[in-house]
């Protein structure tokens, strides 16, 4: 038997009612049957109604839907949203109560074109489900108006805020809100609805991939909102006008936690652990806050002394940072189980992979270890000495970011060895664009085949030509050598920059029963960022493998979260919000088919920036900060997407 | 709105009709230019654009559904159709929602018949409603200083909380709840000096935010609108006077048609209640017996003529027009032969002014104050501008929203618009000359000097460095009590603004630092490009409406009017107090002011005073020291009377006669001419005009005299401010004196403007009495709590108040506003100075 009754998810009616098999496979709806402890009886929200259990009351459903709706998230704001809502629900509860008429149902689907006017799209897709509900199970309405009819309400009912944009996002900061703040002069208030799911906005501000952006409805009718940016204005205003970062921890509640590593990870998932009053302590290796961020992104990208002001804001809370301090090496995982109530591990992924060339383990002179190593020497000053002729292999931001800090440190050629060509490479296309400004060369679709040295020094390296062929995986096509088209390229360093692994040696043989998974990554469970060993937690790069900052902070503080109820109720479950969000992003929110009634032709604002002479001898930042003029224009672009979802919950 | 750059075009459609505007502009804009009107409820030019009541909709060609004219931008091309059945529908159904649950009680209502809401239901003929919805709508918000707001006749526009966020940089207003139940709410604000959004009340399109002061005291369709300028803060902005039966009632103003862009100050807003006042003075008085008033100036002149020359002095007032104290001065030098004549601003604004030109050649403003929008960095120094100038502050949050500039602000309190700024300088008192010269020095060495402009305007540039040599940063910042790396900021900042603008007020014009931080501000000034550039400039500003024409009039022993140096002897304020003790100085005419209250020293001149054989007190309201006068002339009060007024930056504003004056009271014009005549048996004409113009005969101030302007009038105007080459000087700035202990600050609070709000029940109700604010961590050392009686003692006197707790205030700090009798600050300040050091006792 199908699993769906009824859907008009996406305008797709399927209606099992009397028979049928449309499945939620079949309709490729990645909705789950179940829900924390329950059963999924339906599900509505901005694109139709999904009925699973045929026996929950769709009325009574739309009622309550519209009362949330109302009364808990619309934000009064537009007179259709404030009103029209207000009269769908209290003629919802009328029809329930059986004291409806027939008449009622045409003033709902009148004030569905009404709704269409409102000023965002949260109380505008409410209506969506709901008139659904009145044109397929207009019956079940009939019902209650003819009276006689008892609503039957689900065991629980359970709604979540959403926007595309703060879906596709993984820390799922609630982007409409804080850019709303911009577009009202109140960066002030911005910053502090960022902190609410983040906490490092000076580095996500600068240095985010920006996922978000890829799901802007404003990029169908003209280019997406330029959510990053704003994020930085926010953290910008408060830093340039010496402002006292202003959130309160709660009273302590004699728990402890040791969060291993200070990067964006472990930062953020200690900056929430303190406001909710557990003692943390961070230890870290390096002798720096940021982790990655820190020695794998040049100051000219992201100002350490402004992620060293992140981890200030984190230790005003009472957290401690103690540095040079390395798991595994001067203090044991079973040591730290030991003396604190519960662990997260945010160690990144500091192993550089091998290129796979031969006499790359030889230990020639200017053969570097890896991009990340190389990084990290110049940051932290290690004496690293770049020589006049340089060759960075791979495609990714660390390479684009090894190349242009060989610049910085006298290279004289900085040349990028990449397999494939320039549409293929992962990193920010903008930081390509960068590149080649500050005059890096590029040598596309060539893979290195064996290093050149001389008494032990490398000389050059010899690469193969390469052509794209068929697709592999990732939907790239995948690069085949050219046979017999071998060249040297003269060079005085080869820096691989091919990728990164987690170093996860400190887990030792005992392994603590945490899993790893092949990539030497750590296994957590259910999204709630717990290992296999009870009060270790982990997130960041070293579980999910070397990916993105803002991630690391989506992982910090979901941790932080479930830590939480760790600590207070021994339980390390998700609660209504996280599950939903877990479900709301299953399912997706953008819909890039959309056509948006919306008058576009706005071009997005950038950042003043300095130009590529003058920038490439220096670490000063590239990007200047945009003028809060400018960004209350550009936070003048968003369309507010919210949508309200909701589950109802059968026993 | 913009940041800078040049602008490009836009050509569009509406109606049929083509139009271009500005890239960046809405449809509504566009459309206003072409003079279609869309109607809206929410709408508002002069803030960000909100979109909330959704009446404007419109259809644009192409796009899927109607958009909202108010926030939609305007792109090349686009074709906008304003009108359609469907449109028009739509737009009903909207107001229909908007009266779900709106209160019928418009016969109650304020707004009544000047409620948008009425207009567009009436406009749209919005006669029935099939929407009907629970009331959920919050109740009346009564406990509200000044302002009643009542939720079910809001609209949620929020026009009140962006007037107040984004123009005027103060309101605290903000949507509070979801749903339908949102409605206006207050953020918690400064309690020690509540603030309330008089503009609140001013936006609102509909009678949800009501004038406590003017509920129900008129009907708004019943009140006449005289235009007029404000009487409080040197910044004159453009009013009207709303008058009905010889009646002040309220005041308002109008967007586009002022130079204020219908935002008002506070005392406009709630502090005008005085003229009304049951104190007011309505007959002439001669030792307490009623008399006419030509009966009482038969006394003063016989006094006069009597006493002859220097034993006759007077003081006049900065709240008295340009062509009264041009009459004042003339009443005492030709018709009285004496030459002891001056004000108040004897203590203040004329040492600024003394030493501005002396290192300047400037009297007043440098500019004109809209150049200080324009501005990329200002530096307010010593002013809490909100209370003391707050269309001055109104400019400077314009620079600082939509021009992007620095704000940085220098004060020994943390006044209100330092919340807002970039970098605050709570410098400690007597630290001002240093902190000044710091900057100075700090953009010199930068290499952010304008050199250009030194080199051609100032006679001793090569003198600079020597005149900075000594000064040591490190240090400065150690006796201000100020991070260094905080004032490098500042200097960074204001060295790298190609436009300056410094604005400094009252904290440095009546300190005992006066002359030397003035003269450091003016190297500042020249150093930092403020006196060369485009758009700014330096602004010495002053609470009250008229200084800079009372100065200009010359009401002051050393000056004819226009400054022209006077060779008669004569006596300044403190020279009159000293001639009154000495006996030399044995009648005394007080006209619009009261050294009981604002002159420093009240105590002793309270003394002197009882020893005056006659004691002449003009004024508008009775105080003590018309129960000290002999005789008591009853003065109209500026909705009474016209004449000019000169703003700080010497535009010239015009007082219009809105109402006749109470009882038996004239204007402080016809009073001095018609003493004038009776002495001296000459006419004396009452045409502003020709008053006007005789002065501007006797001196070079004026550029022009005659009325300009459509509905607001000007009535001259100044010469404006250029330096000759080579003409000011940099000065070598002393170190000016420090101050020791526990230092009590005397000046203005924002409700109260000089000692008339004390007799306004606006201005009453966010302040009722005197205080003395005190800082937590002194509180605490002193066993102080909030509200305890506490006496503070200087070498002057003691005073004694309440104690306000508060976190604006550094350690070491204590502040009092002056203007109450009761607790009469000014009976501990040495004269000259604002601050001094005190014991605090409880």
């Amino acid at each position: 038997m199908s699993d769906i009754v009824f859907s008009s998810w996406g305008r797709n009616v399927v209606d099992n009612r009397n028979g049928g098999d449309a499945d939620l496979a079949s309709l490729k709806l990645k909705l789950p049957t179940e829900y924390l402890n329950g059963k999924v009886g339906a599900f509505m929200g901005w694109d139709g109604v999904v009925l699973l259990d045929g026996e929950t009351d769709v009325v009574a459903m739309a009622a309550e839907y519209m009362k949330r709706v109302q009364e808990k998230h619309c934000c009064g704001k537009c007179t259709p949203g404030k009103k029209g809502t207000r009269v769908m629900q209290d003629t919802l509860a009328r029809i329930l109560q059986g004291h409806g008429e027939e008449r009622d149902l045409e003033i709902l689907e009148s004030l569905k074109s009404l709704l269409e006017g409102c000023k965002c799209t949260l109380c505008m897709t409410s209506a969506i489900p709901v008139l659904d509900t009145i044109q397929y199970f207009r019956d079940d309405y009939m019902a209650y108006i003819r009276g006689g009819k008892k609503p039957k309400l689900a065991a629980s009912y359970h709604d979540k805020l959403t926007a595309p944009c703060m879906d596709r996002c993984p820390a799922h900061i609630d982007i409409p809100a804080y850019i709303e703040e911009i577009k009202n002069y109140r960066f002030e208030e911005s910053l502090s609805v960022i902190r609410e799911r983040m906490p490092i906005a000076a580095v996500c501000g600068r240095v985010c991939p920006h996922p978000c952006e890829t799901a802007c409805r404003r990029a169908l009718v003209d280019e997406p909102v330029s959510i990053m940016v704003m994020k930085r204005v926010a953290s910008d205003h408060e830093w340039m006008h010496h402002k006292t970062p202003p959130m309160i921890p709660n009273a302590p509640t004699g728990k402890k936690v040791m969060v291993v590593g200070a990067g964006p990870a472990g930062l953020t998932c200690a900056f929430y652990l303190a406001l909710q009053g557990h003692k943390v302590k961070i230890i870290d290796m390096l002798s720096e806050p940021g982790g990655t961020v820190a020695v794998g992104i040049p100051d000219y990208r992201m100002p350490r002394p402004l992620l060293q002001r992140e981890a200030d804001v984190v230790a005003s809370l009472g957290v401690e940072i103690e540095y040079g301090v390395k798991l595994g090496r001067d203090i044991s995982l079973k040591e730290i189980k030991e003396q604190y109530d519960a662990v997260f591990l945010g160690t990144g992924a500091f192993k550089s992979k091998p290129m796979g060339v031969e006499g790359e383990d030889a230990g020639y002179e200017g053969f570097s270890e890896g991009g990340i190593h190389y990084l990290r020497a110049v940051a932290l000053g290690q004496g690293m000495v770049t020589p006049k002729r340089v060759v960075v292999v791979g495609g990714g931001n660390t390479a684009i970011d090894c190349v242009r800090v060989a610049l910085r440190e006298g290279a004289e050629e900085s040349i990028l060895v990449y397999r494939r060509t320039r549409n293929e490479m992962p990193a920010e296309s903008y930081e390509v664009d960068d590149a080649e400004e500050e005059n890096v060369r590029f040598e596309f679709l060539v893979n290195p085949t064996r290093l050149v040295t001389e008494n032990n020094k490398i000389t050059g390296v010899e690469v193969i030509k390469m052509a794209l062929g068929e697709p592999d995986e990732s939907g790239r096509r995948r690069p085949q050598p050219v046979e017999g088209s071998e060249y040297v390229i003269p060079c005085d360093m080869v820096i691989p920059a091919i990728g990164q692994d987690p170093d996860l040696s400190y887990l030792g043989d005992a392994d603590y029963g945490i899993q790893q998974t092949r990539w030497n990554s750590i296994v957590t469970h259910g999204g709630t960022m717990m290992t296999d060993n009870e009060g270790v937690f982990a997130g960041g790069d070293c579980e999910y493998g070397a990916m993105t900052v803002v991630l690391a902070v989506g992982h910090g503080k979901r941790a932080a979260s479930v830590m939480h109820r760790y600590l207070t109720d021994g339980q390390a479950v998700l609660d209504d919000e996280e599950a939903l969000e877990d479900i709301v992003n299953r399912l997706g929110v953008f819909d890039d088919n959309e056509q948006v009634p919306v008058l576009g032709g706005l071009h997005r604002e950038h950042q003043p920036k300095i130009d590529g002479a003058e920038r490439a001898t220096n670490y000063g930042e590239i990007e200047l900060a945009m003028p809060e003029s400018q960004a209350v224009v550009e936070a003048d672009r968003c369309l507010r997407c919210y949508r309200v979802a909701m589950v109802a919950v059968e026993k | 709105m913009s940041h800078k750059g040049e602008k490009s075009m836009v050509n569009l459609t509406i109606d049929g009709q083509q139009v271009q505007v500005e890239q960046g502009q809405t449809i509504i804009a566009a459309a206003e230019k072409l003079g279609i009107k869309i109607p809206t409820m929410c709408y508002l030019k002069k803030v960000s654009t909100t979109g909330a009541c959704r009446v404007c909709l419109v259809d644009v060609e192409g796009v899927g559904a109607p958009v909202t004219a108010c926030n939609t931008v305007a792109t090349e091309g686009i074709v906008v159709t304003t009108t359609g059945e469907e449109l028009v529908k739509k737009r009903k159904d909207m107001i229909r929602l908007m009266l779900v649950n709106h209160p019928l009680d418009c016969p109650v209502c304020d707004a009544a018949g000047e409620c948008d809401l009425q207009d567009i239901c009436f406009e749209h003929g919005i006669l029935d409603q099939p929407f009907t919805a629970e009331d959920v709508a919050a109740g009346k918000i009564t406990d509200w200083p000044l302002i009643e707001n009542v939720p079910s006749r809001c609209v949620l526009c929020e026009k009140c909380v962006k007037v107040g966020h984004e123009l005027t940089g103060i309101g605290d207003f903000t949507v509070v709840e979801r749903g339908d139940m949102a409605y206006i709410g207050r953020k918690p604000g400064n309690d020690i000096d509540p603030y309330i959004e008089g503009n609140a009340v001013e936006v609102c399109p509909v009678g949800a935010m009501i004038s406590k002061p003017f509920k129900h005291s008129a009907r708004s369709w019943t009140l006449d609108k005289v235009p007029s300028i404000g009487f409080a803060g040197g910044s004159l902005e453009q009013v009207d006077l709303n008058v009905k039966q010889d009646k002040l009632f309220r005041i308002t103003s109008q967007d586009d048609a002022t130079i204020n862009n219908g935002l008002l100050g506070f005392d406009s807003s709630f502090g005008y209640g005085f003229v009304n006042s049951d104190k007011r003075l309505l007959s002439a008085s001669v030792n307490g017996e009623e008399v006419a008033m030509a009966e009482a100036l038969k006394i003063v002149a016989a006094k006069a003529g009597e006493l002859g020359g220097s034993a006759v002095a007077g003081l006049s007032s900065a709240r008295l027009t340009v062509e009264e104290n041009y009459l004042f001065q003339k009443l005492f030098r030709t018709a009285f032969k004496s030459n002891n004549i001056d004000s108040e601003a004897r203590f203040g604004m004329l040492r600024a002014s003394e030493t501005l030109n002396q290192v300047l050649g400037l009297r007043g403003a440098s500019a004109a104050a809209e150049q200080i929008a324009g501005a990329d960095a200002v530096l307010v120094f010593g002013s809490d501008i909100t209370s003391e100038q707050p269309q001055i502050n109104y400019l400077i949050q314009k620079a600082y929203r939509q021009n992007d500039a620095s704000l940085l602000v220098a004060n020994m309190r943390k006044v209100r618009i330092a919340k807002e700024s970039h970098c605050f300088l709570n410098y400690a008192p007597g630290s001002e000359v240093a902190l000044v010269s710091a900057l100075t020095k700090l953009i010199v060495d930068n290499g952010q000097a304008d050199e250009a402009f030194l080199k051609q305007y100032v006679k001793n540039s090569a003198d600079v460095k020597k005149a900075l040599a000594k000064v040591d940063v490190a240090k400065t910042a150690e006796a201000c009590g100020v991070d260094a790396a905080l004032i490098v900021e500042v200097a960074e900042r204001l060295g790298s603004a190609e436009n300056v603008a410094i604005v400094f007020g009252g904290d440095v014009t009546k300190s005992a630092n006066c002359e030397e931080t003035v003269k450091a501000l003016a190297n500042l000034a020249m150093v930092s490009g403020a006196l060369g550039c485009e758009s700014g400039g330096l602004y010495p500003v002053d609470e009250k409406p008229n200084m800079q024409g009372l100065l200009d009039a010359g009401v002051a022993a050393e000056y004819l009017p226009g400054y022209v140096a006077c060779t008669e002897a004569g006596m300044t304020a403190q020279q009159i107090l000293e001639g009154i003790e000495s006996g030399a100085v044995k009648m005394l005419y007080v006209a619009g002011t009261n050294p009981l209250v604002s002159y420093p020293e009240s105590a002793r001149w309270k003394a002197a005073l009882e020893k005056v054989e006659l004691l002449v007190v003009q004024d508008i309201l009775a105080s003590e020291l018309t129960e000290m006068a002999n005789v008591v002339l009853p003065a109209a009060a500026y909705s009474e009377k016209s004449g000019t007024y000169i703003a700080c930056d010497h535009r010239a504003g015009v007082l219009t006669k809105a109402v006749a004056p109470k009882g038996a009271s004239q204007s402080d014009k016809a009073i001095f001419a018609q003493l004038f005549e009776t002495v001296t048996g000459k006419t004396q004409t009452l045409c502003n005009e020709k008053i006007l113009a005789e002065m501007a005969g006797s001196c070079e101030l004026f550029s022009a005299v005659g009325l300009t302007g459509s509905r607001y009038l000007a009535s001259c105007s100044k010469k404006a401010y250029a330096p000759a080459a080579a003409a000011l000087t940099f000065s070598d700035c002393g170190d000016g004196a420090a101050a020791n202990g526990l230092t009590l600050i005397a000046g203005k609070m924002h409700a109260h403007t000089g000692v008339t709000s004390t007799y306004a029940a606006g201005a009453l109700e966010i302040a009722p009495e005197g205080y003395i604010e005190i800082s937590s961590g002194d509180a605490d050392n002193l066993g102080v709590s909030d509200g305890a009686v506490v006496t503070v003692k200087s070498a002057q006197g003691t005073a004694q108040g309440k104690a306000r707790v508060s976190s604006y205030l550094p350690q070491g700090v204590l502040f009092a506003p002056y203007h109450f009798a009761e607790l009469n600050i000014q009976q501990i300040m040495p004269a000259g100075a604002n601050y001094t050091s005190v014991e605090l006792t409880k």
